[in-house]
């Protein structure tokens, strides 16, 4: 069923869009600042970072902004802004021990080298309105930043943390790192046609739709699959990004990005050695974005699983099922697609319904 | 007057008017550019390979005849001759390779293979004929070891995989696509 | 004591924008600046290695800009260079000025060493904040079954 060519409309098109701007400028509130989305709605911000696939905080909110709100549309307008954009190629590897961390906790051990830091997190709160929000002020805000960096600790504390999954590496309780420098897949350029390496799987969830991959998890986790996931270690925080300076070719700080990464423990397995070792998953986002790290994680654990026994038991165990249905973009895109002007189509499909109808009638009628 | 002012032949707009005049030649082989007007007194061939070359392609240059900054400014990977998309050949010089041939599934991977000759003129004339010429055209490129001629019909014997040569004199260039057939070689 | 030349551009991209564009603009109206590479700003995949197997993949897009030039001052020539995750090449053409006037000690050095200051003092503050952030929410969590009484 396709969608046919039309004419006119142009007038309502453009008083559509005439009308997304009037609804905003309606009101008596002020316009919106860019800054106001990134710093007040920062885990919002962080979805559509992730999904658009671009880290640009700036052009996130301006998307944000433009999209009154919608996430999906709002990540659409950061993919459809990369291609307007020249490739200057691929960054050396990062490694998340780099990570000036913000939050890094722990489900597996109560005492991890370097601590268990909460950060910002609504974990342990109520979800209890707190009405006095209705109404702050300029000045309520200079108060409590005034009481939040107001007495700070001299010290300079350590900001960078080993991986709590290193420890259990140590004991060989985990299956070594294998390590490999094959070139990672680019799903910016080539299409997936499965069997897919791991780099696709990775990089198309990385950009994947939170609310998709969450209940591709969520099935797993509720009993169509087998993973039992306890997360090992979970952190936020900036990853400073090195490029090779122009002139001297050392590694220099072009800027850093904001992640989040997650690593499961799940069960464990026979080797080939024969010892036993838990199986892991691994998830990572731009933004901070814990449920979609963790998604991810029990995600690529769920296929590791399947192509491990050689079947797959459900579909969160199967990579495309899930690598081809967790795009926002894709998936939004084919959604919203539906409501384009499909008549000739569903003409035909009344005359069909019609000529069936008659024909169901005859028969009725016909003498028995 | 913030950002840096390009020398014209770096820059991205000398590029679309270069590569629409390469791709008008191509698509009549035995046609020739001037390119004279977009030079800046550079040499034609350096024009082709800028027009050509970028950050995902590769360039092999066995004459040596690209300065560092050429290199810089192309920003182009470098392979080796066997394995590069671009490279860079003198006419007087017999190729001593083989070049990127492509595979049938995808032989657009053959090398495209920008050869320096004194003159697309001056020389013994070849005969063309071939998808773009109307019945026959005539190329008269001097300084082009008869080898070239061999070593293409070579190269192009297994039709759609080849390569594409692009003949460049200090100004001018001509193209022979693989498609071409030429009398006699 | 100078920091080293690979931390200059993130220092002054922290600084007062005005003072370093300023400070950029003044250099280059007295010396001759010429590309050594084409001026690129545009989009580079941000390769990490995942921490479970060891593998490489793309996390994401980061927009990367950089600048590779030459200065030529009557008291001194020298090139310059930075890149810096931004679209703003006329920034990023500026670090490689102060990049370059810094390494060929023009007159403006000091200047330019003070910009460096400045910013390296704001990525101090942004660090004394984080670790702010982890020491007030640092977690000494018991399991009931420790308690005494």
């Amino acid at each position: 069923m396709a969608y046919v060519a039309i004419r006119g409309g142009a007038d309502a098109i453009e008083g559509s869009a005439r009308l997304m701007d009037a609804l905003r400028a309606m009101g008596a509130s002020a316009p919106l600042e860019l800054d106001q989305i990134e710093r007040q709605m920062p885990l919002l911000h962080s979805r559509v970072l992730s999904e658009g696939s671009l880290y640009h905080p700036r052009l996130a909110s301006l998307a944000l902004k433009q999209s009154l709100g919608d996430s999906l549309e709002a990540a659409f307008f950061l993919r459809a802004y990369r291609s307007t954009k020249p490739r200057l190629g691929e960054t050396a590897p990062h490694d998340t021990r780099t990570m000036r961390v913000v939050r890094r906790v722990s489900a597996a051990f109560k005492d991890i080298p370097g601590g268990q830091m909460l950060g910002a997190t609504p974990d342990y709160l109520h979800r209890l309105f707190r009405f006095d929000l209705m109404d702050e002020d300029a000045g309520r805000f200079d108060q409590i930043a005034r009481d939040w960096f107001g007495n700070r600790p001299k010290a300079e504390a350590p900001l960078t943390f080993p991986k709590v999954l290193d420890t259990l590496r140590a004991e060989g309780l985990l299956a070594p790192l294998a390590q490999s420098d094959e070139s990672p897949f680019d799903i910016t350029r080539e299409p997936l046609i499965f069997p897919v390496p791991r780099s696709a799987q990775l990089a198309t969830m990385a950009r994947g739709e939170t609310g998709g991959l969450l209940a591709l998890a969520y099935s797993n986790m509720r009993g169509y699959g087998d993973v039992h996931p306890t997360v090992g270690e979970l952190r936020v925080g900036y990853v400073p990004v090195m490029v090779p300076h122009p002139v001297t070719g050392k590694p220099m700080e072009a800027g850093e990005v904001l992640v989040t990464e997650c690593e499961i423990v799940a069960m464990f397995e026979k080797t080939d050695s024969g010892a036993p070792v838990f199986t892991l998953g691994y998830g990572a986002c731009f933004g901070h974005n814990e449920v979609k790290a963790i998604a991810m994680a029990v995600l690529d654990r769920a296929i590791s699983v399947a192509r491990e026994k050689g079947r797959v038991a459900n579909p969160s165990e199967d990579p495309e099922f899930v690598l081809l249905h967790v795009d926002g973009i894709e998936s939004m895109g084919f959604c919203t697609h539906y409501k384009m002007p499909h008549y000739v189509t569903f003409q035909s499909d009344m005359d069909r319904l019609r000529a069936a109808r008659t024909k169901a009638g005859e028969a009725a009628d016909a003498p028995r | 007057m913030s950002v840096l002012d390009l020398p014209r032949l770096w820059r991205p707009e000398t590029h679309q008017a270069l590569f629409r005049r390469i791709l008008d030649v191509a698509a009549r082989p035995g046609r020739i550019a001037d390119l004279t007007d977009l030079l800046d007194d550079r040499p034609a061939a350096l024009a082709a390979l800028a027009t050509f070359c970028d950050n995902t392609q590769t360039l092999a240059d066995p004459t040596g005849a690209l300065s560092d900054s050429d290199r810089a400014f192309l920003d182009v990977r470098t392979a080796p001759v066997e394995q590069a998309g671009f490279i860079l050949a003198r006419g007087a010089d017999a190729p001593r390779f083989t070049p990127r041939l492509g595979t049938l599934d995808a032989p657009e991977g053959g090398a495209l293979i920008v050869v320096m000759v004194d003159s697309v003129t001056d020389g013994a004339p070849l005969t063309l004929t071939g998808p773009g010429i109307a019945s026959q055209a005539c190329l008269a490129p001097g300084g082009l070891a008869p080898d070239w001629l061999e070593a293409r019909a070579r190269w192009c014997a297994d039709f759609p995989m080849g390569v594409d040569l692009v003949l460049a004199d200090q100004t001018r260039i001509a193209v022979l696509p693989r498609t071409t057939h030429i009398e006699g070689a | 004591m100078r920091p080293e030349r690979e931390h200059w551009a993130c220092a002054l991209a922290a600084a007062d924008a005005d003072a370093v564009a300023a400070l950029a603009d003044r250099i280059r109206r007295r010396a001759a600046v010429d590309p050594l590479a084409p001026p690129r700003e545009g989009l580079m995949l941000m390769q990490m290695r995942e921490s479970v197997a060891g593998s490489l993949f793309h996390l994401g897009e980061i927009p990367m800009a950089r600048v590779h030039l030459r200065l030529t001052a009557p008291e001194g020539a020298a090139e310059g260079g930075a890149a810096l995750m931004s679209d703003d090449l006329a920034l990023v053409t500026r670090l490689a000025i102060l990049d370059a006037a810094l390494c060929a000690e023009l007159s403006e050095a000091p200047e330019i060493e003070a910009l460096i200051a400045q910013g390296m003092a704001v990525q101090a503050e942004i660090r004394a904040r984080r670790a702010l952030t982890l020491d007030r929410t640092r977690v000494d969590f018991q399991l009931l079954s420790e308690d005494d009484a």
